[in-house]
């Protein structure tokens, strides 16, 4: 029963126009960051963090995309998938044929998932292949937050790990936006709220900056502030996980995910919402 | 015509979210003026690597790129698609269709309608700033601005001000035909909502010139009265902003029928 949940989900989500043109748009976004990328090499030196070659477009292009289009391409297909569905009332067609709504909420949580790794991995291949076409070969590359030059198998595993925190955070993310969506009344009233929160994080993080003005920019204690903002953690906590400076923003990550997809599973479980 | 604006305005200002914006809209600057001036403690801004003192004059011009930033690439999009789009969208748009209006004249009334309230917000932003300026900045009697030689007393101030707001002004309007073609090309509201912001992103990647009119457009304004500005940029801006409304109206009287 709950595998054909899944995949009817899966089915659901691929049918939906939008949804592929989210997916078309990650081509767009990684020609944008190229753009952006020939333009910075031209002042860049080889040893800059800003210097993008094939070794580490994927990582610069995610990095300046993570914030933006990525949390864009999130919103969307969680409006498409919760709001569009539990508000309008189409679901209660689906319960008409006896389904559970908590396994209901457990396929199209692992359907949402699936779909995000799915565009971090589009993301992936298609900048490595952009970068590896179009920008300069390189051996060695700069790594956000470390000294020196680093070969090939340090670029991998720090990708793995930037590439990890990146989708948890999207993730995260995505389960805020879901609980805006199934509380909102509105396709506006998500947008407003999910924007508002994303600007609450910017006046909070310049908050924090005023409280430590006195200290460091990457002390302990700043960070830590700093990880309960999911904005701080896609801008700069991706990288400082990468780097291995501190694992804080891997647990508050998953502090936030924990809270606010029972939050979520709550609000979607809600019978109220059958009678 | 003028029904048509009537009804557009009750239906406007019934919604909650145009209310909701309208409140963010005005908080923004006592939001900005409580970090800048009141936590950080600024007293300056600067033009083009020019600095100058902040008072009671000119503060309404200076407190522009936050407020730009958002409103044109958050609040602006939303405001737009809402009152556009989501209409269509849920189908309540085929009630208004139904009546013995000329379709044009039923979307540009929407413009109208839509325009003169964003520049209700817009006028209320800056009565905000010139109260704020009044009551907690130093009181000077008069002012210099970018590339002004001689200083402005309080009425030639306030006419700067009012020529900055004008240029703010039809710069965020930039962004209703673009909506107006969204709504119409795909209906729904993410779509108009995200499409616009992708589209102006977009654009600020392809030209550096409208990378300025759109990121830098406090800095542009300075410019443009100031003198130094390529009003070319400007003028190309204007010519291709009424190009798209022309184009959304064109869109909008073909097939506003069939999509409802």
């Amino acid at each position: 029963m709950f595998r054909s949940l899944f995949i009817y989900e899966f089915e659901k989500f691929w049918f939906k126009k939008i949804n592929i043109v989210c997916l078309i748009a990650i081509l767009i976004v990684n020609l944008l960051s190229l753009k952006f990328a020939l333009q910075s090499n031209k002042t860049a030196d080889m040893t800059d963090i800003v210097f993008n070659s094939s070794l580490n477009f994927h990582i610069t292009s995610l990095q300046e995309m993570l914030l933006t289009a990525f949390n864009a391409i999130v919103i969307t297909f969680c409006i498409l998938s919760f709001h569009e569905e539990y508000r309008k009332g189409y679901l209660r067609m689906t319960f008409m044929r006896g389904i559970s709504i908590r396994k209901l909420y457990i396929a199209k949580s692992l359907v949402m998932s699936l779909n995000i790794l799915l565009t971090i991995i589009i993301h992936l291949i298609i900048s490595l292949l952009i970068a590896l076409i179009v920008l300069p070969k390189t051996s060695t590359s700069p790594l956000y937050f470390k000294e020196g030059l680093y070969g090939i198998s340090d670029v991998v595993f720090f990708s793995i790990k930037y590439y990890f925190l990146a989708y948890f955070s999207l993730l995260t993310f995505g389960s805020i936006i879901e609980f805006l969506s199934i509380k909102s009344r509105s396709i506006a009233g998500v947008l407003g709220l999910s924007l508002g929160f994303v600007f609450l994080n910017f006046i909070y993080i310049s908050y924090v900056s005023f409280l430590f003005k006195n200290y460091p920019v990457s002390d302990p204690l700043v960070l830590k502030y700093n990880s309960l903002s999911f904005v701080f953690v896609q801008a700069k906590g991706v990288a400082y996980f990468a780097s291995g400076i501190t694992d804080v923003f891997l647990y508050s990550l998953i502090f936030m995910y924990l809270i606010f997809k029972s939050l979520s599973y709550l609000a979607f479980t809600n019978k109220n919402y059958l009678e | 015509m003028l029904r048509i604006i009537l009804s557009e305005f009750g239906r406007i200002f019934s919604k909650k979210s145009t209310k909701i914006i309208f409140l963010i809209t005005a908080l923004f600057p006592v939001l900005i003026f409580y970090f800048f001036q009141q936590r950080w403690g600024t007293d300056y801004y600067i033009v083009n690597g020019v600095k100058y003192s902040l008072n009671n004059l000119n503060y309404p011009v200076t407190q522009m790129l936050e407020y730009n930033f958002l409103v044109l690439f958050i609040i602006l999009p939303l405001f737009f698609s809402e009152s556009l789009s989501s209409e269509i969208d849920s189908g309540g748009y085929k009630m208004i269709l139904l009546r013995p209006f000329k379709k044009w004249k039923l979307l540009v009334g929407k413009w109208i309608v839509l325009v003169l309230t964003y520049m209700s917000m817009l006028l209320c932003v800056f009565l905000i700033n010139f109260l704020i300026g009044n009551l907690f900045l130093p009181h000077v009697e008069f002012t210099s601005y970018y590339n002004i030689n001689e200083k402005l007393n309080l009425f030639d101030s306030m006419i700067y001000n009012l020529k900055f707001y004008l240029i703010i002004l039809m710069v965020h309007v930039a962004v209703l035909p673009i909506i107006s073609i969204l709504s119409i090309a795909f209906k729904k509201t993410i779509l108009s909502f995200f499409g616009s912001i992708a589209l102006m992103i977009g654009g600020m990647y392809i030209s550096l010139p409208l990378q300025n009119i759109l990121f830098n457009t406090p800095d542009v304004a300075y410019s443009i009265i100031g003198g130094t500005y390529e009003l070319i940029n400007m003028l190309i801006f204007i010519l291709v902003t009424l190009l798209i409304f022309g184009v959304s109206l064109w869109m909008w009287n073909k097939r506003i029928g069939s999509i409802v």
